[in-house]
């Protein structure tokens, strides 16, 4: 690594939230640029199952206690969604970690969001969004050939998740939609919910489906398709791009792992790219060693600068919208709190079978 | 010669010249409310019998065939009253009705006097569209995977209609799985007389899974254009551009594929062919003992349905799986519910033309 003598010292990093912060600690773990040194979770056994797997000393059941007696400069926060925006601007405004990597959905609502990132902004905290799918090789070589022109313009793209809702798999889908596509600005939404069951999400009201054809800048449309039925050559997580000259596929071939890449360009000449086997892990290692990197100055920018990832938050929370409202949604959106959450109080989206459950589930301490 | 009589002439106009221009019938009669239109479409097309309904017409003519082309809220019921007359065969103009029942109510009772149904998606005869649908047939672009089109002025039914039927007869005629859709309508919207929405999308899925995604009168696509198709699956894309050449609706295919390589397919390398008089001639063969027509109620209704099935999923807020449940039309059902008010009051009509008689009919 190179770097000015000040930073040839790693990073102190610490991570809340025990679960699936274990990718985080594993990625400071192996950065040269960080130290991991204190592990958070409200559940003592799994932050100590956590802290022994990467010899961690400082493990904690207080987040604050946490930040107060290790000052971390990397902080990850990898917590139900609910909670990112207190535990960020906590973190963010008392003790000012250079950098925080804080996990998708960015946030509850979009109102949240925007406080997280602005108070990260007075601060001069670093804010990352964990979106991996930005650091998946097969999503780079994607973006490299559209930016290269391989396919021609983008003239309309689709992609689609069987499972996990807006908030946990189509915020990845759309966000690497728009990296694919070089972060072209979401004009519109409009789109559709279901949610007839009682269905949560760690303690998160969680819809059934959702569907949405978006407007992005220059006029492309861009379809979403939360938790519709997969069909053979459009399984979970298949990212087609439609261009001028010819079309990309990213899929995972049915097998739920390896994304492919599919290129055909002019004449129809076909470049096929497979799957890369390790693909998730390295992904994270890159992401959290890229964020130790934007801590300590070495590089300006980082993937999942906040910045952006919120416009992925707003483009989700605008789906909510268009189906609270019945309509077509331009950006800004203007509704800070979850437009979902409104439906379900004002009786616009009742359940029509009864019975409360939560798809995710795992501890009783995220029960709200 | 089959003898023919139409109701309806503004769309109708185009009906006369396609019945006067064929070999095999004959414009025998013709109806409308409107008094000046039926004496300029009998004069310029020398219709012998002119009545200003269509009972009257039916009373008095022995039709082979009826075209139907009023305002989509007069079809059920007109279709249903020439049914009864047991024509050999009705054409009746798009949209098919405002709701799924009509469409139903039409079928029924065709199917109970033995009457061949064909609906007015009359550019399923052009050769571009029978050449996309060839080459997707052939295995082109592979395994079709998603569509898109984009239409601009006019709404849901009227332009909609055309553009979800197009597809579906590229893609060879697939069968509607399920839809989720949503449509706005802050303005009070009307388009010859029957509410429509400002705006609206979503994806419907055929069967083995194909998508289309579509969006109607949301704003200029410049990307794929007005009638702008895209029809993208894992081994290549068609796509279709729609323009105006020489006072002709104009569409130009461009096909990139794994196995064909790059295509473009010009609409000056087809034959000019002019789908009004096509789509009899097909019929009259048809009623020879000839094949079915490509615009079959049978091939046709489930476009229909996926507009519907768009309006459902606005009004229930879910995926809508097929047959719909749904009968009347659910964006009325929306509108009376109070479930789509009008934020920008006022109402208007997108294209009010013609003599309407009273709207209990």
């Amino acid at each position: 690594m190179s770097g000015t003598s000040d930073q040839d010292r790693p990073l102190r990093a610490a991570v809340v939230g025990a679960r699936i912060g274990r990718t985080h600690a594993a990625g400071y773990a192996a950065s040269e640029r960080a130290e991991l040194v204190a592990i958070c979770d409200a559940i003592e056994s799994r932050c100590h199952a956590l802290a022994d797997a990467h010899d961690v000393e400082a493990r904690y059941t207080d987040f604050e206690t946490m930040l107060r007696e290790q000052r971390p400069e990397v902080l990850s926060i990898a917590t139900p969604q609910a909670t990112h925006a207190p535990l960020t601007i906590l973190a963010a405004s008392r003790y000012k970690p250079t950098a925080i990597l804080c996990e998708k959905a960015m946030a509850g609502n979009l109102g949240e969001a925007r406080a997280m990132l602005e108070t990260c902004n007075r601060h001069g905290v670093k804010l990352a969004i964990g979106h991996q799918g930005r650091w998946l090789r097969p999503f780079e070589q994607a973006r490299d050939a559209v930016a290269a022109g391989d396919i021609g313009t983008p003239v309309f793209a689709r992609v689609g998740c069987t499972v996990g809702g807006i908030t946990n798999h189509l915020t990845h889908a759309l966000d690497r939609m728009l990296f694919m596509l070089d972060q072209p600005e979401i004009e519109w939404v409009l789109g559709n919910v279901q949610r007839e069951t009682d269905r949560w999400e760690r303690g998160w009201p969680s819809e059934e489906m959702a569907v949405a054809v978006v407007g992005l800048a220059g006029g492309m449309r861009l379809a979403l398709e939360s938790e519709t039925p997969d069909a053979p050559g459009l399984e979970a997580h298949t990212h087609l791009i439609v261009g001028a000259d010819g079309l990309l596929i990213v899929s995972q071939d049915g097998r739920g792992a390896d994304y492919a890449v599919r290129i055909v360009g002019r004449d129809g000449r076909t470049r096929d790219i497979p799957g890369d086997a390790d693909y998730y892990d390295d992904a994270r290692l890159r992401e959290t060693d890229a964020l130790a990197a934007w801590a300590a100055g070495e590089v300006d920018e980082h993937r999942g600068d906040a910045h952006l990832a919120i416009k992925t938050h707003e483009g989700l929370m605008a789906i909510y919208e268009s189906a609270r409202i019945r309509g077509l949604v331009r950006l800004p959106l203007k509704t800070m709190a979850s437009p979902l959450i409104q439906m379900i109080e004002s009786g616009d989206l009742p359940v029509r079978y009864p019975g409360r459950y939560d798809i995710r589930h795992h501890t009783a301490a995220y029960r709200s | 010669m089959y003898r023919a009589g139409i109701v309806g002439l503004g769309v109708g106009k185009r009906h006369a010249g396609a019945y006067t221009g064929s070999n095999a019938t004959e414009l025998v009669a013709i109806a409308d409310l409107d008094a000046a239109l039926l004496d300029e479409v009998g004069r310029d097309f020398d219709v012998p019998h002119r009545y200003t309904s269509l009972e009257a017409m039916l009373e008095h003519e022995t039709l082979d065939i009826v075209s139907v082309a009023t305002p989509c809220q007069f079809h059920a019921p007109m279709v249903i009253a020439a049914a009864e007359a047991r024509p050999k065969a009705i054409i009746c103009e798009k949209p098919m009705a405002p709701d799924m029942g009509g469409v139903e109510a039409m079928i029924a009772a065709c199917d109970e006097h033995g009457v061949k149904l064909v609906i007015s998606h009359m550019r399923r005869q052009l050769p571009q569209f029978a050449h996309a649908r060839r080459l997707i047939a052939e295995g082109a672009i592979g395994r079709p995977l998603a569509c898109t089109v984009s239409a601009q002025e006019g709404g849901l039914l009227n332009q909609g209609s055309h553009v979800v039927d197009l597809v579906r007869f590229m893609l060879g005629d697939p069968a509607v799985e399920w839809a989720v859709g949503q449509v706005q309508r802050e303005t009070d919207r009307y388009e010859r007389r029957l509410p429509v929405e400002d705006l609206c999308g979503g994806v419907i899925a055929f069967e083995g899974g194909t998508r289309l995604v579509l969006d109607v009168d949301i704003g200029a696509n410049p990307r794929i254009g007005n009638w702008g198709f895209v029809l993208a699956g894992d081994e290549g894309v068609l796509r279709v551009r729609a323009h105006q050449a020489d006072g002709r609706e104009a569409f130009d295919l461009h096909l990139t594929s794994c196995a064909h390589g790059e295509m473009d397919l010009a609409s000056t390398k087809f034959p000019v062919v002019d789908p009004w008089p096509a789509q009899v001639d097909k019929l009259a063969t048809w009623l020879d003992g000839g094949p079915e027509h490509v615009q079959s109620i049978a091939r046709t209704k489930p476009s229909h349905e996926a507009l519907m099935a768009i309006y459902e999923s606005a009004r229930t807020r879910s995926r809508v799986t097929l047959p719909l449940s749904t009968r009347r039309s659910p964006l009325e059902a929306m509108i009376e519910d109070g479930q789509l008010t009008v934020r920008y009051p006022g109402a208007y009509d997108i294209r009010h033309a013609g003599v309407y008689p009273p709207l209990e009919v």
